[in-house]
C-alpha cells in the first residue's frame, strides 16, 4: 500500500481522498440538481410560458435576490474553508522535517538525468539507495534548465531550478525499488529523464555506503 | 474614400465594419481550431500505446507547445470576440465600435501573427517547442536556438499588439457608444463579460509583453534577463504567470457568458440573479490578479506567500461557484425548449462543473507538490477550457448564426452533434483523470506503468470528439446552402440584435435605439435633417498593410536586413497613409455614458492604453528591482552611468512636458503661434533627449559595456531602451502633430489629437521621473 511508504505519502492520500469524497459529493449533488432541473422544467406540449419570459425588445425582470446571494456564497465557502484546513496541516508536515541531523542528499537535474551526491561525497546518476525507516532530506537543483524532481510511489516532488535548491524529505517504510521521472518540459530527452530510487535494510545501506 | 462592392474580395480585406470584422475572426479562429485540433490528433495517435513512432520527440514538443498557444490564443479568445466583434454595437445599440479602423488592424495583426508563429514549423530546427509556458531557460539561446522560437516570440508580440488594440476600442465602445436609456446593468450578460475580459485583458497582457520584450532582446541582442540565475526562471514565471492566471479567465469568461446569455432564452426565464452573476465575475476578475503564484506552489516560493495564495486561489473558486449555482436556478419555474444552444449551454455547465471541482484540488499547495506536471492538470484543464469555454462558445455559436447568416441549421444534425461531442469529450478526458502519475508533455511512455488503457481511452475519444466537430461544419456548410431563412427572431429573444433583419445591415439600425424607463427598447427613427450615417466610411486598405509591414519586418528580424527594410517600408508608409486618410467614425450625439460623462471617445482611448503602459513599465521596473535584489553586487551608483549627464537630461525631458502643455494652452485660446512654437520645442527638446542617450550609449559601448556585460548593463539598456523607443514614437507623432498645426488644422474646437498627445507625453515623462533616480542614483 502506496500511502503508508512515508509520512508525507500517508498524509498527502488522505488529504487527496477528503478533497475526492467532497468533490465527488459536491460535484455529483450539483450535477444531479442540474439534471433534475432540467428534466422537471423542460417544455410539455401545451404548458404555458412562464409570466416573465424573455420578450423581444423588452428588458428582462429582475430575479433573485441579495439573501439568496448570500446563502449560495455562504455554502461555497463553508466546504472551501473545510479543505483549506485540511492543506495547511499538509503543507507543514511535507515542508518541516521532523529531525535534525538526517542524511542530506544532494539532486542535480541536468539534460536528461539525475546526479546523486552523497553527504560523503559519493556520485551516482539515474539510481540513488537510501536507508529504509531513515529522514532522507532531497535537496534539489538543476545544472541547466528547469525540471521536476518527483517520487512517483511517495506522491512528492519539487522543481528543480537552476540557482535555487528546494528541499524535500521522505521517510520509506519499504524496501524496494521506486520511480523518479521528470515532470517539467526539458527538452528532446523530458519523456526519458527517469530513475530509480532503491529503498535498502539500513544494514546493507551502510556496507554499501561505506564500500 | 472607398467605396466597394458587396461581393468582392476587396470588402473582406479593406472591411473595417464590426460585423465583417466579426465574421473575419470567426472563420479564422475556426481555421485555427482545425490547426490546433490536427496536432492533437496528431499527439493522442503518438500516445494511444507505449513506445509508438508516430510523432518522434522534438515534431512531438513542437506540436504540443503549438496546440497549447494556438487553442489558447489563436482559437478561444478570437472565438469569443468574433461574437463579441459582432453582437458587442448591436447589443448596446451603436453602429460600429468606436475605432473601426483600429478593429481592422486588430484583426490582421491577429491572424499574422499566428502565421508567424506557425511558420516556425517550415524553419530549420522546427517551431518553437518550449511548451505554451514558454520557460526559462529552456527559451533562451543556450537551449533552444533555433528561429522558430524567435518566430514564435514575434507571432506572440503581434498578438498582443492586437489584444492591447482591441481592449482599448472595446472598452471606449462599451463606455461611450450606448444607446439612451441602455444603462449598464441593462446590458445584455454577453457584453458584460467581454466588458469584464478587456479589463483583465487589459492588466494582463502588459505582463507578458514585456516578458517577451526581455526575451527578444536575450536571444537577438544577447543581454541577460534569462540566462541569469539572478532572473532566470523565477522571474519568467512571475511575469508569465501575471498574465497566465488572468489568462484562463480571460478564456473562461465569454464561455460562461454566453451560456448565461442562452440559458434564459431558451428556458423562457430570465437569468436568476443577474446582479449577483455580474458581481461575482467582477469579483473573481479582480482576484485573477491575486492568485497566479499558484503556478508556482513547487517553486520554492516564501511559504507564507504559497498560503496566502493558497488562500486567494480557494477564495475565487467562490463566484465560480455561485455563477454555477446561477445558472442552474435560472431553470426553476422554467419551461425548457431542447434545441441545440441550450443543449450546449446546459452540457458547458455540467463539464464545467467538473473542471471546477478538478481546480479546487489543484488549488492546494499541498496537493500540487505532487499534481503540478501530471496528466491531472491536463485534465482538468480541458474540462474547464474546453468542456466550460469551449462548449459555452458553441452555444453562442448555435444562437447567432441565424442572425448573422440569416439561415437555420438544421436541428437534427445539431442535435447529433451534441450527443457526439459530449461522448467524445468526456471519453478524451475523463480517463486522464486515472493518469494522475503520468508525466505531461511526454511523447511515449514505458509499459510497465498501467498507464495503456486511460491512454487507448483517451485516443478513442478523440477520434470520435473530432468527428463531432466534422458534424458541425456539415451542418454550417448545409445552412449556408439551403438553410430556412431565420427571420429576424427566431429563437423569441429579447435583446436589440433580435430587432433588426438577419443578417442585420451594415449600419446596424434605421434610427435610432432608446431604451425606456420602464424597459421598452424602440428604434426612433432620424429626423431626415440628422440622419448622419450615411457619410459613415467601411473601407480602409492600410490596416491590413499595414500588418503586412510589421509582418515582413518581424520576418526579417530572421530572414536579414533586405527584408527587414522592405517591411519597414511598406509599414511606414502605411502608416503615412492611414494619417492621411479621410475616415468617418461615427461619434453618437447622446447616449449613455457613465462614468465617463464628459470623456471625448479619443481621450478615454488614450486614457486605456496608457494604463496597459503602467503595467509595461512595472513589469519592466519590477524584473529590474526583482534581478538587483537577486544579485550579490551592484555597481555603486555613478561607476558606470554618470547622474549629472542623468540630471541633465531628466532636466530636459521635464522642460519638455512644460512646453507641451504651452502648445496645448495655444490650441485652446486660439493663439496659433504659441501652439506651433509650442510643438516645436518639445520636439527640439525631445529629440535631444534621445541625442544624449544615444551619446551615452556609445560611450558605454566604446568602454566595453555591452547588452551582455552582466545584469545592471542588460536591465539599464532595456528599461531605458523601452522608455526611448516611447520617447521616438512621440517624436513621430509630433512631426505629425506639426505638420497639422501649420495647415492650420488644430483649432479651439478641433484639438483632441493634442490632447491626447499630452497625455501620453506627460506620461512618458513621469516614467522617466522613475527610471532615473532607479538607474543612476541608488
Ligand atoms: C481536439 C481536441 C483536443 C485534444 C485531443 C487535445 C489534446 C491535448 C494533448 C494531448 C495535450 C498534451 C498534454 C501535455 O502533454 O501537455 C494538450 C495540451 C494542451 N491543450 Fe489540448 N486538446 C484539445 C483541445 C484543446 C482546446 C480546445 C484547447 C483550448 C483551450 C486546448 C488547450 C491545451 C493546452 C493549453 C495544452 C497545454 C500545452 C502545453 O502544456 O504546452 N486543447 N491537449
Ligand atoms: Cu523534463
Ligand atoms: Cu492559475
Amino acid at each position: 500500500m502506496t500511502a503508508a511508504l512515508s509520512p508525507v505519502t500517508a498524509q498527502w492520500q488522505e488529504l487527496f481522498n477528503l478533497y475526492l469524497t467532497i468533490g465527488t459529493i459536491v460535484g455529483t449533488f450539483v450535477i444531479a440538481l442540474l439534471i433534475y432541473n432540467i428534466i422537471r422544467y423542460r417544455h410539455k406540449p401545451g404548458s404555458p410560458e412562464p409570466a416573465d419570459a424573455p420578450t423581444p425588445g423588452k428588458i428582462p425582470a429582475e430575479r433573485g435576490t441579495i439573501g439568496a446571494a448570500l446563502i449560495l456564497t455562504l455554502i461555497v465557502t463553508g466546504i472551501l474553508f473545510t479543505i483549506t484546513l485540511g492543506t495547511m496541516e499538509t503543507v507543514d508536515l511535507i515542508e518541516k522535517p521532523p529531525e535534525k541531523g538526517a542524511m542530506v542528499i544532494k539532486v542535480h537535474g541536468f539534460q536528461w538525468g539525475w546526479k546523486f551526491i552523497y553527504p560523503n561525497g559519493l556520485e551516482t546518476v539515474n539510481e540513488v539507495r537510501v536507508p529504509r525507516d531513515e529522514v532522507i532530506i532531497f535537496a534539489v537543483t538543476s545544472d541547466d534548465v528547469f525540471h521536476k524532481f518527483q517520487l512517483i510511489e511517495f506522491k512528492i516532488g519539487v522543481d528543480a531550478i537552476p540557482g535555487k535548491v528546494i528541499w524535500i524529505w521522505i521517510k520509506p517504510a519499504d524496501t524496494g525499488e521506486y520511480t523518479i521521472q521528470c515532470f517539467e518540459l526539458c527538452g528532446v530527452g523530458h519523456a526519458f529523464m527517469t530513475g530509480r530510487l532503491i529503498v535498502m535494510e539500513p544494514s546493507e545501506f551502510e556496507a554499501w555506503y561505506k564500500g | 474614400m472607398m467605396e466597394v462592392p458587396l461581393n468582392s474580395v476587396r470588402r473582406w480585406l479593406f472591411t473595417t465594419n464590426h460585423k465583417d470584422v466579426g465574421i473575419l475572426y470567426f472563420i479564422t479562429s475556426l481555421y485555427f481550431l482545425v490547426v490546433g485540433g490536427a496536432l492533437a490528433v496528431l499527439m493522442r495517435l503518438q500516445l494511444m500505446a507505449p513506445g509508438l513512432n508516430i510523432l518522434q520527440s522534438a515534431p512531438f514538443n513542437q506540436a504540443v507547445t503549438v496546440h497549447g498557444l494556438v487553442m489558447v490564443l489563436w482559437f478561444l479568445s478570437p472565438l469569443a470576440f468574433a461574437f463579441a466583434n459582432y453582437f458587442v454595437p448591436l447589443q448596446i445599440g451603436a453602429r460600429d465600435l468606436a475605432f473601426p479602423r483600429l478593429n481592422a488592424l486588430s484583426y490582421w495583426f491577429y491572424l499574422f501573427g499566428g502565421l508567424l508563429a506557425a511558420i516556425g514549423f517550415f524553419t530549420p530546427g522546427g517551431a518553437i517547442d518550449t511548451g505554451w509556458t514558454v520557460y526559462a531557460p529552456l527559451n533562451t539561446t543556450k537551449y533552444a536556438p533555433q528561429l522558430g522560437v524567435t518566430l514564435g516570440g514575434a507571432g506572440l508580440l503581434m498578438l498582443i499588439a492586437s489584444v492591447t488594440m482591441s481592449t482599448v476600442n472595446f472598452l471606449v465602445t462599451i463606455f461611450r457608444s450606448r444607446a439612451p436609456g441602455m444603462t449598464l446593468l441593462r446590458m445584455p450578460i454577453y457584453t458584460w463579460g467581454i466588458l469584464l475580459t478587456v479589463f483583465m485583458m487589459l492588466f494582463a497582457f502588459p505582463s507578458i509583453a514585456a516578458g517577451v520584450i526581455m526575451l527578444a532582446a536575450d536571444r537577438l541582442l544577447g543581454t541577460l534577463y534569462f540566462s541569469s540565475v539572478e532572473g532566470g526562471a523565477i522571474l519568467w514565471d512571475h511575469l508569465f504567470w501575471f498574465f497566465g492566471h488572468p489568462e484562463v479567465y480571460i478564456v473562461l469568461v465569454p464561455g460562461l457568458v454566453a451560456i448565461a446569455e442562452v440559458l434564459p432564452v431558451f428556458a423562457r426565464k430570465p437569468l436568476y440573479g443577474k446582479k449577483i452573476l455580474i458581481t461575482a465575475l467582477i469579483i473573481g476578475s479582480i482576484m485573477s490578479f491575486m492568485v497566479w503564484a499558484h503556478h508556482m506552489f513547487v517553486t520554492g516560493t516564501d511559504p507564507g506567500f504559497r498560503k496566502f495564495m493558497t488562500i486567494t486561489t480557494e477564495t475565487i473558486s467562490i463566484p465560480f461557484g455561485v455563477a454555477t449555482l446561477a445558472f442552474i436556478l435560472t431553470l426553476v419555474g422554467a419551461s425548457i425548449r431542447f434545441t441545440t444552444p441550450v443543449l450546449f449551454a446546459l452540457g458547458g455547465v455540467a463539464l464545467f462543473i467538473i473542471g471546477g471541482v478538478t481546480g479546487v484540488f489543484n488549488s492546494s499547495v499541498a496537493l500540487d507538490y505532487y499534481l503540478r506536471g501530471t496528466y491531472w492538470i491536463v485534465a482538468h484543464f480541458h474540462y474547464t477550457l474546453v468542456g466550460g469555454a469551449t462548449t459555452g462558445l458553441l452555444a453562442a455559436l448555435y444562437y447567432w448564426w441565424p442572425k448573422m447568416t440569416g439561415r437555420m441549421f438544421n436541428e437534427k444534425l445539431g442535435k447529433l452533434h451534441f450527443i457526439v461531442y459530449m461522448i467524445g469529450f468526456n471519453l478524451l478526458y475523463f480517463p486522464m483523470h486515472f493518469l494522475i502519475d503520468m508525466p505531461r508533455r511526454v511523447f511515449t511512455y514505458p509499459a510497465d506503468m498501467g498507464w495503456e488503457l486511460p491512454n487507448m481511452l483517451s485516443t478513442l475519444g478523440t477520434i470520435i470528439f473530432a468527428f463531432s466537430w466534422l458534424i458541425l461544419f456539415v451542418n454550417l456548410y448545409q445552412s449556408l446552402r439551403k438553410g430556412e431563412p431565420a427571420g429576424n427572431n427566431p429563437w423569441g429573444a429579447w435583446s436589440l440584435e433580435w430587432l433588426v433583419p438577419s443578417p442585420p445591415p451594415r449600419h446596424n439600425y434605421d434610427g435610432q435605439p432608446v431604451v425606456k424607463a420602464d424597459g421598452t427598447i424602440t428604434i426612433q427613427p432620424i429626423p431626415a435633417n440628422g440622419g448622419h450615417h450615411i457619410h459613415e466610411t467601411h473601407y480602409s486598405r492600410w490596416p491590413l498593410f499595414m500588418s503586412l509591414g510589421m509582418f515582413i519586418t518581424f520576418l526579417g528580424a530572421g530572414l536579414g536586413l533586405p527584408v527587414l527594410l522592405l517591411g519597414a517600408l511598406i509599414l511606414i508608409s502605411s502608416i503615412v497613409g492611414w494619417a492621411k486618410e479621410e475616415f468617418i467614425a461615427v461619434e453618437p450625439a447622446e447616449g449613455e455614458r457613465w462614468p465617463f460623462v464628459s470623456v471625448e471617445r479619443v481621450r478615454l482611448g488614450v486614457w486605456t492604453l496608457l494604463f496597459g503602459e503602467i503595467v509595461l513599465f512595472g513589469a519592466l521596473i519590477g524584473s529590474y528591482i526583482f534581478v538587483r535584489i537577486n544579485s550579490a553586487t551592484w555597481p555603486a551608483p555613478g561607476e558606470f552611468l554618470n547622474p549629472i549627464e542623468g540630471a541633465i537630461n531628466t532636466f530636459i525631458l521635464v522642460t519638455s512636458s512644460l512646453t507641451a502643455i504651452l502648445a496645448l494652452a495655444g490650441a485652446k485660446s486660439g493663439n496659433q503661434t504659441l501652439l506651433r512654437g509650442g510643438l516645436i520645442a518639445t520636439f527640439v527638446l525631445g529629440f535631444i533627449f534621445l541625442f544624449n542617450k544615444g551619446r551615452e550609449w556609445s560611450e558605454l559601448f566604446s568602454h566595453g559595456i555591452t547588452f551582455s556585460s552582466g545584469l545592471p548593463a542588460t536591465t539599464f539598456y532595456i528599461t531605458t531602451g523601452a522608455h526611448g523607443m516611447h520617447v521616438a514614437a512621440g517624436l513621430a507623432v509630433l512631426i505629425y502633430l506639426i505638420i497639422r498645426a501649420f495647415k492650420g488644422r488644430i483649432t479651439k474646437e478641433n484639438h483632441v489629437g493634442l490632447e491626447g498627445f499630452d497625455l501620453y507625453w506627460h506620461f512618458v515623462d513621469i516614467v522617466w521621473l522613475f527610471l532615473f533616480p532607479l538607474f543612476y542614483l541608488i
